[in-house]
């Protein structure tokens, strides 16, 4: 049976986050979290996989204890089985950091076909992970991937550029990012919930459980840091009110935007 | 051994046999950053058959010295050749910055390099410069896009990933001259993943328009007139993500910290309440006029012209006109 690992954060809802003008640093308390959404249509992407072929999937997180309702939700989902990582020396990683950790956890793991994760974290939004697991684990990759066919055991799976797709070939293992919204996830399935809130155990692994040393994880094994955090200039204007009734609202953003109409 | 760590490189990412243009861009910008630190910029160009013509158009925006890799198997962008043709010519070379369009390959190829050597990478930067030491210090925008997070890579060569969009393309010079060195790396590791279609469309790209409709969630259930007034206009079309999230129109044409950026000499701004994740996506615009109905909304204070009003019947009003008007 194939076994698909799928990589998930949990993120805050980026419209509610706001930066404190006098510390420069980021206010989390009030702010709501999810399961990142991209990771979301890639948890998607395994059970639907899951639906057809028989495929076991494991959802594997890096995060604080707090995370444990959303493991919990990827289970509700239809994941067989959950696994967070999480230990105070991985505060602060980078994304090669993230990588290293999540991909000495793919390799405690064990045997695996697949990696899906998200396309990029709604937060951070970098996209740098997935291809950074995929070289820690020595594995092809294909990255923005928004449908994914089994043929014979192959994997098929459409990756999606600028202006441009590609259809790509590979035989397992390989890593795939997901491209968000390319799914509609489904909704936690109400028995199953049941379950999971009685009897299932969130396997929690710390870096004693990875084998890793502290130097190559968390803030001291990250090769990028933070320097500062600045509040973006978003230059305001001179607000020229526009006004009056409508047809002279329409006839003066007419003799504004006249100049720059462009003839077919 | 000569000095160690020179240089900022721009990996030149191809589409068919042209340069991209968010390529160009950082050429611009590693010009630049070069110039301020007495360095040289090169060009990294991969590829397949005799690709000398895109060397030239690399020295005519800026760059001094443009490396060749030439391979059968370079010639599409795959990860596995690309990434490691790259990562020889690194540790030949020792470049202080690599610098990469922050497109879908290139984010590809520098998540994959960051690992693979063991260094520091910013992503989607927006802001780049360079301080004592030749450090490189990049602002990627964060949580929403009003807060900038300057990072900084503890690792030599720096790296980091660009925005489309966010550094304007430099005017290219065809009298500038520069050297073009062939580099053999040696064998290179066939591509594990097999092409079997790849098909290329053209989508307008909004990041390049000179001019802007852009729709907000305000103006959702009459989405289709804010496009009718584009098309009248012959401008492009943009929308903010709240309309992309909900599907209502395509990934491509959102505006904002996570979406295109733009720089339009004017852009009409349509039912958008004006968040910072938003505006920062469209601040580079010369001139802003806003529609909404919420004389509260932030978005006023970001526009050069502001009305007041309900777009609802401001839109349908204005189209008609210029239908009148342009025949």
């Amino acid at each position: 049976m194939m076994h698909i690992i799928v990589c998930m954060k949990v993120t805050p809802k980026s419209e509610q986050v706001r930066l404190d003008p006098n510390t420069k640093s980021i206010i989390r308390e009030g702010v709501e979290n999810e399961i990142n959404p991209a990771d979301k249509n890639a948890l998607e992407a395994a059970l639907q996989l899951k639906d057809k072929h028989g495929c076991k999937v494991t959802v594997l997180g890096m995060g604080p204890p707090i995370w444990e309702p959303y493991m919990k939700l990827a289970i509700s989902m239809g994941a067989d089985d959950a696994i967070l990582i999480s230990d105070r020396a991985f505060a602060g990683a980078d994304t090669l950091a993230t990588s290293r950790t999540l991909a000495s956890a793919i390799k405690k793991i064990g045997e695996y076909h697949l990696i899906l994760c998200g396309e990029e974290s709604s937060d951070a939004g970098t996209g740098h992970v997935p291809p950074s697991i995929a070289e820690f684990l020595n594995i092809p990759q294909i990255t923005f991937v928004n449908y994914i066919e089994i043929l014979d055991g192959r994997i098929r799976a459409r990756r999606v550029l600028e202006g441009a797709h590609e259809v790509l070939e590979c035989t397992p293992p390989v890593l795939l990012s997901i491209e968000y919204g390319c799914n509609t996830p489904r909704f936690p399935d109400f028995r199953r919930k049941r379950w999971v809130d009685k009897e299932f155990k969130l396997k929690v692994w710390s870096i004693r459980d990875l084998g890793l040393d502290e130097a190559e994880v968390g803030l001291k094994g990250s090769r990028s840091i933070v320097e500062e955090l600045r509040e973006m200039k978003l230059g305001e204007r001179a607000r020229e009110k526009i006004s009056g009734t409508e047809d002279e609202v329409v006839a003066q953003i007419l003799n504004i935007i006249r100049p720059y109409i462009k003839k077919k | 051994m000569g000095q160690e760590y020179r240089n900022v490189w721009v990996f030149l990412e191809r589409r068919r046999e042209e340069i991209i243009e968010p390529s160009l861009e950082v050429l611009g910008k590693a010009r630049e950053l070069a110039d301020k630190y007495g360095d040289k910029v090169a060009g990294i160009l991969m590829g397949a058959g005799n690709i000398d013509k895109l060397a030239e158009t690399a020295v005519s925006y800026g760059a001094d010295l443009v490396y060749i890799v030439q391979d059968d198997v370079l010639q599409d962008y795959s990860t596995i050749p690309y990434s490691e043709a790259l990562s020889r010519i690194i540790i030949m070379y020792k470049p202080n910055i690599i610098l990469y369009p922050a497109t879908r390959n290139g984010r590809d190829l520098a998540g994959r390099l960051s690992a693979k050597l063991n260094l520091g990478l910013s992503a989607n930067t927006v802001w780049l410069d360079i301080v004592e030491d030749g450090i490189l210090l990049a602002g990627v925008p964060g949580f929403g896009g009003g807060i900038m997070a300057v990072t900084k890579c503890l690792t030599k060569p720096q790296m980091a990933t660009v925005r489309p969009g966010a550094f304007p393309k430099p005017q290219p010079e065809p009298s500038r001259t520069g050297k073009i060195e062939r580099i053999d790396v040696g064998k290179l590791p066939e591509p594990p993943t097999k092409n079997v279609e790849k098909i290329f469309y053209t989508v307008e790209d909004i990041s390049k328009a000179e001019a802007i409709v852009i729709a907000g969630i305000g103006i959702r259930e009459n989405i289709q007139v804010v496009k009718k007034l584009a098309e009248k206009l012959n401008w492009a079309f943009g929308a903010t993500r709240p309309l992309s999230d909900e599907g209502l129109v395509s990934r491509d044409i959102f505006v904002g910290a996570t979406g295109k950026t733009v720089r339009p000499k004017i852009a009409l701004i349509v039912g958008a309440s004006g968040a910072a994740h938003f505006i920062s996506g469209v601040a580079g615009a010369e001139k802003i006029i806003s529609i909404n109905i919420d004389s509260e909304a932030p978005i006023h204070s970001y526009s050069d012209y502001s009305v007041v009003g309900d777009a609802y019947k401001i839109i349908p009003k204005l189209l008609e006109k210029l239908e009148a008007e342009i025949k």
